[in-house]
Parts: structure tokens; sequence; C-alpha cells
């Protein structure tokens, strides 16, 4: 082998420390992006594919009850390529022996063995319940403390229980698609329904376009015909949901977060990449002597070039050998783990080719192009200078024949006289710390760029996390009820009232009302559904977030306030406008009189006054959902009400369907943000993680080169505590710099990381909130970060022997 | 004073010296260096007293270990065997080598021939910073003291020049200003002219008089024969044994 190629290996050998530095800086930016692409394209594909693999409906229509007539109308319906019947209704569950009730969607199919549409995918047990036997989706057993071969005991309209064996898991991967907020499912047969007190009835239709499954016009025209025709033979449709065969209806939002953690994972390789050309300009600079020795011995400057290009290629690779293996498997597990979120399959591990290509590019051209700058500066370098030493001289430069400082040394000096002037004298260690911070001007910059992006990103993921949680909070008030009770038929608002104010802690008490329809363009095709929810015009639990026009008023005759979603329809849309609703098969005009913000999953949400909407439905002074405020308002006592309530109400023989705390809804709804929280937060993180990797390498870099000065401190008295005092005091000091600039720089991160989020997961701008947390968070990480990322050279330079600077000379 | 110093860093070796005038005792110094190429003796065990107020100049050619009894003067090196007894403590015997630092702080001044001032510090700051870390005098009073050793060396003026901005010569007056600072007993000099022009050495080698005059031991290590004419007392190393110790007397002395 050639010497110059011993050299190389030589020099990756010889210094562990930095070589591992160096691979370990590489490797996690390359780990990152290979999690990050690999995962993006393993969901991508898997997502929809595990979704459409289920034969999922394109039509779900949810009806009033109705029979195989029907059914049989609606598979004779042109475009109809199947359809099948079901009957879904909300029960409450338990395991036999504890209090604890939970909400399950059972849908009854007519013949498991022939379902065709909305698959389910047996995980374990029976595929096929006999009657009096129930299959549990598997989410539910993250619900209740049950298995395979339990019992669960069931609560019925009147009150009473019965149990049914729990016969197989299964999975449904359209049970909860596009609904974060929906119960977990449950499935039996029509036989089992009067077993429950449920009558033998549809309620469901799912229905399978014969073409053009993806396409969501041809499937809402569908949908539309479909209701006509229902309706016209009697039946009733209460709502509908389109969906795409090939597209998962979270697909989008999954993107687009999957969007943001890929530009954090190429912002972590930009990171990494300045403190590999930190870390390769040290290198250059402690071997400035040998370049110099390599060119007096007839070296040339594309062979020094040729050498240390290869040293760079080494380090890829050996943080390719690294980043491989655990960015597949962290694909892997990151997909796994979204998937089990979101309900669906992945169809195995693999390696990802073009994760792969992207983390080979990555890990071989970012550190290539970080260390060209440095390679070539030192590869020019003449011999004359080399052998001088590369280490830079404390520069002066002399003007009108005197010698001067650089302005910014001149600056720190004086100020410190004229602090001293003014009788604050800074301990002369601390001046050290102070003043070599900035010696090496081109590194603390490289090193303070990926701290301060790593804190900015780190509190402007905190600023994200509490702007979701407040909008959440603030969708709340759209629903500011402590506990809502829903029965299975309307009751007389004074009557309830009467009841449920003797409750103990009830304070108040409304009944809404809802009204379902489409909205409709001029040509009378169905653009959305639109739900219409009928509270009191002077309801006390909604504090709507208007965008623009006003609220209800109970004198709104066929007025309405809308949510911004209809914007989507009729851009051009403000108050006073009117839009065309059907509404009962019957075409209306509707003023609007207000535009508000909210969540809109499905379809168009809308509130009407409840005096004008219990006219429409036919129910004046009666309503079937009420809503109460209690004298507390956690949720533990909201539970704890609502199940007092469910009891007492039945007792009194009031057909309960259910009662539930009011934050039930909302907190699941927090619950589904923080996993997305989760996720940005570990990406900030790896981004402090390379911060204070670069920060750890910088101190080593600069106790390395001021041994000599570090030897001195030594000679004059400096015992160890002195000596990593003040090389902790520089890191911590440059993590403080870093922090002033996060926390300027995190307010465009935060608005930037807001807007993109909000829109993929909301779809519409939210306003930011700032958090103290994040800040403080970050403070002390940084603090934490910069100390222990200066303690190892601070060790270093504390072991130094001063014998060992003399031998420096 | 000295041993108080060193017993409230907690250091427990105090030692009789071998007499009342002695501030240097070393016994059977013996230092050997391991490399590749086998074990070099450097010192073959020295004996050697200096007392209090002597002004000691070591010669010896390049290799003979002059350096090396420096660093065991110092604290910088440690004995392969031997006891070192420096001002009645054995700075050697169960002293971890950050006690040491702080002891030197306390109680030597080393002057290095290339004057190791640090490089982002003012030459005042240079001379305050070894009172910093021996924690010597209050911390209000570390100015006054630092300004009155720069102006017992003729450097008032570039107090708060940083030392890229003033001579070779001045640089080495700050630092023995800063090596007085914590006003030690004995100063220690590894060849403190060799990198000066004739006459900044002359300057620095009358101040070592006068510093001796005044109470002061300075032992300096030098190549030039010239300037052991002006010490009290001369060592000759060779091949890591004294093989000459002269004094003067204090006639030649004073006639000198």
């Amino acid at each position: 082998m050639k010497p110059r190629w011993r050299k190389v290996i030589h020099d990756l050998v010889d210094n562990k420390a930095r070589t591992l530095l160096v691979v370990l800086s590489i490797a996690v930016g390359v780990f990152s992006i290979g999690v990050i692409a690999g995962a993006y394209q393993i969901i991508s594909t898997d997502m929809s594919a595990s979704y459409s693999a289920n034969q999922p409906a394109n039509v779900e229509l949810r009806m009033t009850n109705f029979d195989d007539d029907m059914l049989g109308s609606i598979r004779n319906q042109r475009g109809v390529e199947k359809a099948e019947a079901r009957r879904v209704f909300n029960v409450r569950v338990r395991v036999p022996g504890t209090e604890k009730w939970t909400a399950l969607d059972m849908t009854a199919f007519d013949d498991f063995e022939k379902n065709s549409i909305d698959l389910l995918k047996p995980i374990e047990g029976q595929v096929v319940p006999k009657k009096r036997q129930v299959l549990l989706e598997q989410d539910v057993l993250n619900h209740i403390d049950t298995k395979l071969g339990g019992i669960l005991e069931f609560q019925l309209p009147d009150g009473s229980t019965k149990t049914l064996p729990v016969v197989g898991i299964v999975q449904d991967t359209a049970a909860s698609a596009g609904d974060f907020l929906a119960s977990p499912s449950g499935y039996l047969t029509m036989d089992t329904l009067e077993y429950l007190g449920q009558p033998r009835r549809f309620n469901r239709a799912l229905v399978l376009a014969s073409q053009g499954g993806d396409d969501i016009l041809h499937i809402r025209d569908l949908g539309a015909k479909l209701k006509d025709k229902i309706e016209k033979n009697g039946g009733l449709v209460v709502r509908l949901r389109f969906s795409k065969t090939h597209v998962h209806p979270l697909a989008d939002t999954v993107n687009a977060i999957l969007g943001i953690l890929m530009a954090l994972g190429i912002l972590i390789v930009f990171l990494s990449s300045s403190l590999i050309a930190n870390t390769l300009n040290a290198l250059l600079n402690q071997h400035l002597r040998y370049i110099g020795v390599i060119k007096l011995v007839g070296g040339q400057r594309r062979q020094v070039f040729v050498m240390y290009l290869t040293l760079i290629m080494a380090f890829g690779l050996l943080a390719l050998m690294i980043a491989i293996p655990l960015g597949g498997q962290g694909a892997y597990g990151l997909s796994l783990f979204i998937a089990g979120e979101l309900n669906f399959n992945i169809l195995g591990y693999r390696i990802v080719p073009a994760a792969l290509v992207i983390q080979i590019f990555v890990a071989l051209l970012v550190p290539m192009v970080a260390g060209l700058v440095p390679v070539i500066n030192g590869s020019r370098i003449t011999v004359l200078r080399a052998l001088s030493g590369g280490v830079a001289e404390e520069k002066k430069y002399v003007k009108n024949g005197e010698e001067r400082l650089p302005w910014f040394d001149w600056i720190q000096v004086k100020a410190t006289r004229v602090l001293s002037q003014r009788g604050i004298h800074i301990p002369r260690p601390f001046v050290i710390s102070l003043r070599n911070t900035f010696r090496r001007k081109n590194r603390l910059l490289l090193t303070l760029f990926t701290l301060t992006m790593g804190g900015a990103i780190f509190i402007g993921v905190m600023n994200v996390r509490v702007t979701l949680h407040s909008y959440i909070g603030q969708i709340g008030k759209y629903f500011a009820s402590d506990v809502s009770v829903d029965f299975d038929r309307p009751y007389r608002l004074t009557e309830i009232q009467q009841k449920v104010m003797q409750v103990k802690g009830v304070q108040h008490v409304e009944g809404w009302q809802f009204v379902s329809g489409e909205l409709l363009d001029n040509n009378n095709e169905v653009l959305e559904n639109i739900n219409i929810f009928g509270p009191p015009a002077d309801s006390q639990l909604i504090q709507p977030l208007l965008v623009s026009g006003r609220w209800i008023r109970a004198d709104d005759v066929r007025k309405l306030a809308v949510s911004e979603a209809a914007l989507k329809y009729y851009s051009a849309l403000v108050p006073g406008a009117r839009i065309k609703l059907r509404i009962d098969g019957k075409e209306e005009l509707w003023e609007v009189v207000g535009i508000f913000k909210f969540v809109d999953r499905e379809g168009v949400l809308a509130y009407a006054p409840y005096e004008y909407v219990s006219k429409v439905n036919n129910l004046v002074n009666r309503a079937s959902s009420f809503r109460l405020v209690t004298d507390r308002h956690d949720r533990p006592y909201q539970d704890a009400k609502a199940e007092e309530l469910d009891k007492y109400l039945r007792d009194l023989d009031f057909k309960v369907r259910v009662a539930q705390a009011g934050r039930a809804t909302l907190d699941t709804a927090v619950e589904s943000l923080d996993i997305l929280v989760v996720f940005l937060l570990v990406m900030a993180l790896l981004t402090a993680i390379v911060g204070s990797m670069g920060l750890t390498g910088t101190m080593g870099m600069n106790v390395l080169e001021r041994t000599r000065e570090i030897g001195i401190m030594r000679a004059i008295g400096a015992d160890d505590r002195a000596v990593m005092r003040t090389v902790i005091a520089e890191g911590v000091f440059i993590g403080m710099i870093s922090f002033g600039l996060a926390v300027i720089l995190s307010i465009p991160v935060t608005y930037l990381l807001s807007t993109i989020v909000s829109l993929a997961v909301f779809q519409t701008p939210i306003d930011v909130v700032f958090t103290y947390q994040g800040y403080a968070i970050w403070l002390g990480l940084i603090l934490a970060l910069s100390a222990v990322g200066s303690i190892l050279p601070a060790r270093n330079a504390a072991r130094l022997t001063i014998r060992e600077v003399l031998a420096y000379e | 004073m000295n041993v108080s110093r060193f017993k409230s860093q907690g250091a427990p070796n105090v030692h009789e010296m071998s007499t009342p005038e002695a501030i240097i005792d070393m016994h059977g110094i013996l230092k050997t260096f391991k490399n590749e190429a086998g074990e070099v003796t450097v010192l073959k065990g020295i004996d050697l007293t200096i007392n209090r107020g002597e002004f000691v100049s070591i010669v010896g050619k390049s290799g003979s270990g002059k350096s090396t009894l420096l660093n065991m003067i110092t604290g910088i090196d440690h004995p392969t065997h031997g006891r070192m007894v420096i001002g009645g403590t054995d700075i050697y015997t169960g002293v971890t080598e950050s006690q040491r630092s702080r002891w030197r702080g306390r109680n030597l001044g080393i002057v290095f021939q290339f004057f190791q001032l640090l490089p982002m510090l003012t030459l005042l700051e240079n001379v305050m910073l070894s009172m910093d870390f021996a924690e010597m005098y209050d911390f209000d009073e570390r100015p006054v003291r630092a300004m009155e050793m720069l102006k017992l060396v003729g450097l008032e003026a570039f107090a708060n020049k940083l030392p890229v901005l003033v001579s070779t010569g001045q640089q080495q007056l700050a630092a023995i200003a800063r090596a007085l600072a914590c006003d030690p007993p004995l100063l220690v000099a590894d060849e403190p002219t060799g990198n000066l022009d004739s006459r900044s050495a002359n300057t620095i080698i009358e101040l070592f008089e006068e510093l001796s005059r005044g109470g002061k031991t300075v032992v300096m290590v030098t190549h030039d024969p010239s300037l052991t004419s002006r010490t009290t007392r001369n060592l000759v190393i060779a091949d890591g044994l004294i093989v000459g110790d002269s004094r003067k007397t204090e006639q030649a002395n004073g006639t000198s």
C-alpha cells in the first residue's frame, strides 16, 4: 500500500474520538433522513394499499331503519357495483364486575361470509361470530381490559344488561379511517340484535361504485342519486360519507405531516454538515505541518486534495454503515407506529431503495461539500506556511503607524476596561472564557447555527403544541357542556330540565336539535353534506370564533352561521349571501349570517337557532340531545356526573342512548394531536443532539488548540476546577448566545410550523400561541447540553500536564 | 508562610528543612523517561539545597537535564525517585497535580523563555489572573496590586494592552510581574532572556538581582555563560548530575 493511503488509514484510526465525532455527526443526519424518507415511502404506499385491500365503501348512507327491499333498490341503482347493509348502533359495554363503561359502535352483519365491502381482517379467534357472540376491533383492547374468550356486559336501552362472549379479534381498516374521534367497534350477527334490544332492521348501507372509485365527484353524484332514490321510496338518509377506493381518507394529512418531518430531516443534514465542516477545518489545521512535509518531499496539490477527500469519503462510508441499518429499522418502526395509530397495515419490513439512495447521496456528498473549502485551502497552502504552524496567531494590523487590534477584539478589551473603571470587575478566568468564545469566529458561527436552529425548532414545536391545544380548546367552546345526554327519542325540554336540575351539581341544561342536509350548487348538484346544530340562540355553551358576520339570533328564520369549510365550495361567500340547501328532500335558500372557524373533517358544519330548527324538525319545545353544565368542570367529575345522570335517567325510564363527559371528545382529539407533537419533538431533539455534538466538537477543538494556554494557567496556579470552569463557562456562554438567537428565530419558525401543521390537520390557519414552557425547557436543556458538551473537553484540559505543554513548545 | 499556604489547601506533607536557611531541599532526585527506544535517565540522583535569598543560575549543555531539574522544582514534572521539599513541604508525596498547581500559584513564580502570557488578556489582566487562581488578596485589591507589579517592571503605560501589541522584552517583563503578583518567596525562570535582545535581557537580570537582594530566591536556567557572573551561585549540570557548584563570597559579589 502506498504510504499516502497508509496515512489516510492512520488518520482514521489514530484519533478515534475525532473519527467517532465526525462519523456520528454524519450518521445522525443520514439516519434522520433515512428514517423519514423510508417511512414516507412505506406509509404513502402501504396506507392506501392496506386501505383499498379491504374494499372500502365509496358511499356510506346513514339512514333510518330499512329492510331488504330498500337494499335491493340501492343495488339496482345504475353505477352501483355492490351494496351491503348493516345495522350500526352505539352501546355501552363493560367487563362484568367492573365499574367503567365504554361506548362501542356495534355493527350487525347480515352474512359475515358473504361480506365483500369494508372487509374485516382476522387477527385472532373466529372470523364469523355465531348467535350471541361478538367480534371486537383490535382497538377495543386499548379501551377495555378484555381478550379473546372474555365476556362483555352490554347495557340495553332499557337499562338492563346482557352478556356476550368475545370470540374473535379483527381489524377493520375502515372503522376509524378519517375520523380520529370515532368510538371503537364490535361486530355481531343480525340474529343477536334482538338479544340486545335492537330491531332486526338495517340503518346503514355501504355502496361500491362500479367505476370511478377514485373520482370524488362521481362518487358524490352517485351518493346524491342514491339519496334521492331512497327518499322517494320513503326512506330517510341522515348522512352521507364518501371515500375513494385507493386513497386513505387521512393520506393527505399524513403526507403533509411526513413532509414537515422530511423538512426537519433535511435541516438536520444541514446542521450536521456544519459540524462536519468545523471538524474538518480543525483537522486540516492540525495537519498543516504534515501537509507541509508531504509537499516538501514532492507531494502535489492534487495528491493532497485526493488524500483528504478520500479521508472524508471514508468518514461518510463509516457513517453509512451505522445509518443504513438503523435508518431502515427506524423507518419501519415509525411506519409501524403510524400504522398502529391509524389502523392500517404495513406490508412488511423492507429496505426502501429510494431512501437508501438518498442516504448514500447525503452521506457521501454532504461531507464532501462541507469539507471542500477546508480541503482546498489545506491543499493550496505553501510549504513555508504549513511548516511554520497552522494555528492562527493573534491578529493585529497597523494603522497610522500604530499597531491595532481588530475591531471586535478592541471592543471586548474596551468593554472590560470601561466596566472596570466603573468598579465592575469581571473575574479574569471568566474574561478568558468570554474572549475565547470569539477567537474562532467561523467555528463559532457554525456552532451557533446548529444550536440556534435546534433551539428555534424545539421552541417552535412547543409553541405549536400549545397552539394546537389552544385551538382545540377554542373548538371546545362550541361544546362547553360538562355532560351531554342523548336519548333515543325526543323529550319535552321542561320535563328533562325539571329532572336533571334535581341532580346535585347540575346548574344549567339546554336542549339541542340537529338537522342535516346537503349543500347544492346552482344546478342542484350536491357539493357537500351539511350538519346544522340547533342550540338555543342565547346558549351559554357556545363561544364561536367568528371570522365574519354575526352569531345566530332567536328570530332568525332560514338563517345560519356556517363554518369556514363552506368557503371551499363558495369562495366568495360573505355574510348576507344565500346558499342553497336540500333538507328533507326539499331545496331551500338559507341566508348566511356569519362565518366561523371550526375543524371540518366530515362535511360542513353550521348553526341555526333551536327556535327555528325545532320547527323544521316539527319538535317544538322538545329535544333528544341535552347539554348540561355542572358546578365543576374537571374530567373525573364530568365522568362521574355522566355516570350518575345515566343511571338516574334510566331509573326514571328515560330512553338514554349515551351520557358522556363534555371533555371526552376533546381529550381524544388532544391525544391524537399529541402523537403528532411527539414526532415533531423527536425531530427537534435530534437537532438539539446534533447541536450539542457540534458544541462538544467545537470545545474539543478549542481545547486542543489552546493546550499551551491551559498549561500556562496550570503553571500559574489554576487547579483542575479552575481549568474546567473556564472551558465549561465558554461552552455555556456559547449555549446562552445560541439561546438568545433561538428565541428570536423561534418566532418565524413557530408561525411557519403552525401554519403548515394547522393546514394539514385542520385545513385552516390558526392563531399562534406562544408559551414560556418551550423557552424555559430549552434554556434548561441548552444549559445542560452545553455544560455536558463541554465537560469532556474540560476534563481533557484539566488532565493536561504542564510538561506536555512544554513539549508542545 | 509557605507551609501555612500549602496546609490551607489540605496537603499533609510538612517537613523540616535541612537548615533554617534552606528553601529547596532535593534528596536523591532521579528522573527516568520511558519511550519506545527504551529508558533514558535524565537526572541521576541529585542532592541539592538552595537557601533563601540566593540567586542561582543553572547551566549545562542541551540535554544535560537542567530544564528537567527546573521542572522538578516547579512541580511541573515529578521525579521517578527521591524527595523534593520546598518551603517545608514535600510537593510530590500524596499530592495531586491539581493540588500542586494550586500550591504553585501561591508559592512559586515562574518565568518562561517564551513569556507565556495569555493572548486574550491584557497585561494587567494577565497579572491579576494568577491572584485570581491562587485566591490571593481581596478581589478589589487585585487590580491595585497588579498595577504595582507592572509599575515595578516599568509597564504601567501598557497595562491595558494585549500582549500582541507590546514588544517581546515588555512581554517578558509582564511575565515577571505576573510571577511576582502573589508575592512568592521563590522565583523560577527557564531561559528568561533566551528570546530577548541584550538590552532587554540586561533589564530582566537587573530586576532579578534586585529581587534577590530583597530576599526572594531566584533560580534561573540559562545557556548564556555571561549571566552566571551576575548570580550568587552557579550550578553546572552534565549528564544528569551536578558537576559544579560555586558560590560567590559576599565581597566578590559586592564588587562584581
